[in-house]
């Protein structure tokens, strides 16, 4: 599965969008974070809800979305975050995780719920 | 010659969770008016007291200003006070039941509400969620003829501690389409039944007894904006149910931190589901699997 990110709107709110590119922030030695707006919550079946209080949006994620999302804490590299993925998920291709996990973080920073 | 003014009133009340309101209107020309929507509400114990009162005010025409006009600026008051005036008499009566329902909603503070439909068997219940439109009180009615008791077609009221259903049995919003598709299950509605596009709760089957809670919900149902040739089930996760809850409830809406503890409930402890309809009769049927 691949992690995805359901937006709680049709329309995605434009000023939540990050100026920078997001090209030039995701790299393997950054530690990414969950905006001080944002909120996050797994439920009982591993998907989880994450609402932006400042944009007013709300995502609904699916399992391998969420397992990402736990990890934006700060304390972990993108590089770590994928180490523990390919282990959660038991992964025999660690490209396949680094490419699901920089696709990923690239939507949550587009949209605003990730600083760097 | 002049009709004489109305004197004499029609007083109508609900019952909602221990909680009763009152309706007060002219006898004419409301006493069929009335009688229509509030048809299937319980008559509570008078011990029960009341928690507000409604009035409906017939408006008095300016010349002379003895006969009620019908088709007038009719008020609506509260405890007294005036709420709002509504165009003609009809629709002060439909005020006045949703006036009466929403007040009551409000002050029942342990009591999730939703824009959706509520069936049950003997153990689960189902909600039907959807947008206007989208088939909500056509399927729910569908249902009740497959042996589904009726709690509601359109405002969901559950139970927070147990999300057991309350019945709400207020006359059903089916149009001509509805009538024409539900006719082929066996549900017959004759005009003297039918007022616009609501039908009186009466007829239509599988009435629960209106001060008991129904079974807990099991199932919860989103009906998809689009239909195909064969109707189609597909489970969703959690927090994709939860974000399509959340938007057609009054009550769960999204705080600053998140969801409501029991949006979260329902969506953790139920079975969630996107319906694409098809044909009713199909539709139903599938539909009625998921409570076996």
């Amino acid at each position: 599965m691949r992690p995805g990110v359901r937006s709680g709107d049709h329309a995605v709110a434009q000023q939540g969008l990050n100026a920078a590119d997001p090209n030039t922030l995701i790299r393997d030695d950054r530690r990414p974070v969950l905006q001080a707006a944002v909120s996050f919550r797994v439920l009982d079946d591993f998907s989880s809800v994450v609402l932006d209080s400042s944009g007013g949006e709300a995502y609904a994620l699916n399992p391998v979305g969420t397992a990402i999302v736990e990890r934006c804490d700060g304390t972990l590299t993108v590089d770590e975050m994928v180490t523990e993925l390919v282990d959660l998920f038991e992964v025999d291709d660690r490209t396949l995780i680094v490419s699901d996990v920089h696709t990923f973080l690239r939507e949550m920073t587009v949209r605003g719920l990730v600083a760097w | 010659m002049i009709d004489p003014p109305p004197t004499e009133t029609i007083v109508r009340r609900i019952l909602l969770a221990g909680l009763s309101a009152e309706i007060t209107a002219p006898a004419v020309p409301f006493g069929d008016l009335v009688d229509f929507p509030f048809r299937c509400y319980a008559v509570p114990e008078s011990s029960v007291p009341l928690a507000f009162r409604a009035e409906i005010c017939a408006p008095l025409r300016a010349a002379g200003k003895k006969r009620a006009d019908y088709n007038g600026l009719w008020g609506i008051k509260v405890d007294g006070q005036r709420f709002q005036d509504v165009d003609g008499a009809e629709e002060a009566v439909r005020w006045g039941e949703v006036l009466l329902l929403n007040r009551l909603i409000h002050l029942l503070p342990d009591v999730a509400h939703i824009h959706g439909g509520v069936v049950a068997n003997s153990h689960q219940s189902l909600v039907l969620i959807g947008d206007s439109g989208a088939g909500k009180s056509t399927l729910s009615v569908a249902l009740s003829t497959l042996g589904y008791d009726l709690f509601t077609d359109d405002v969901a009221l559950i139970a927070r501690d147990s999300l057991r259903p309350l019945p709400v049995p207020r006359p059903v919003k089916l149009d001509e389409i509805a009538r024409a598709l539900l006719a082929p299950m066996g549900l017959q509605i004759e005009a003297k039944d039918a007022r616009g596009e609501s039908v009186i709760r009466s007829v239509i089957p599988g009435l629960p007894p209106v001060d008991e809670l129904g079974p807990p919900v099991g199932t919860m149902i989103f009906l998809a904006g689009h239909r195909a040739v064969r109707p189609a089930l597909r489970r969703l996760t959690a927090a994709e149910a939860a974000m399509r809850l959340v938007r057609q409830s009054a009550s769960e809406r999204m705080s600053a931190s998140g969801m409501s503890p029991t949006a979260q409930t329902l969506v953790e402890r139920a079975i969630c589901y996107e319906l694409v309809s098809g044909p009713l009769d199909e539709t139903a049927r599938l539909v009625a699997s998921l409570g076996d």
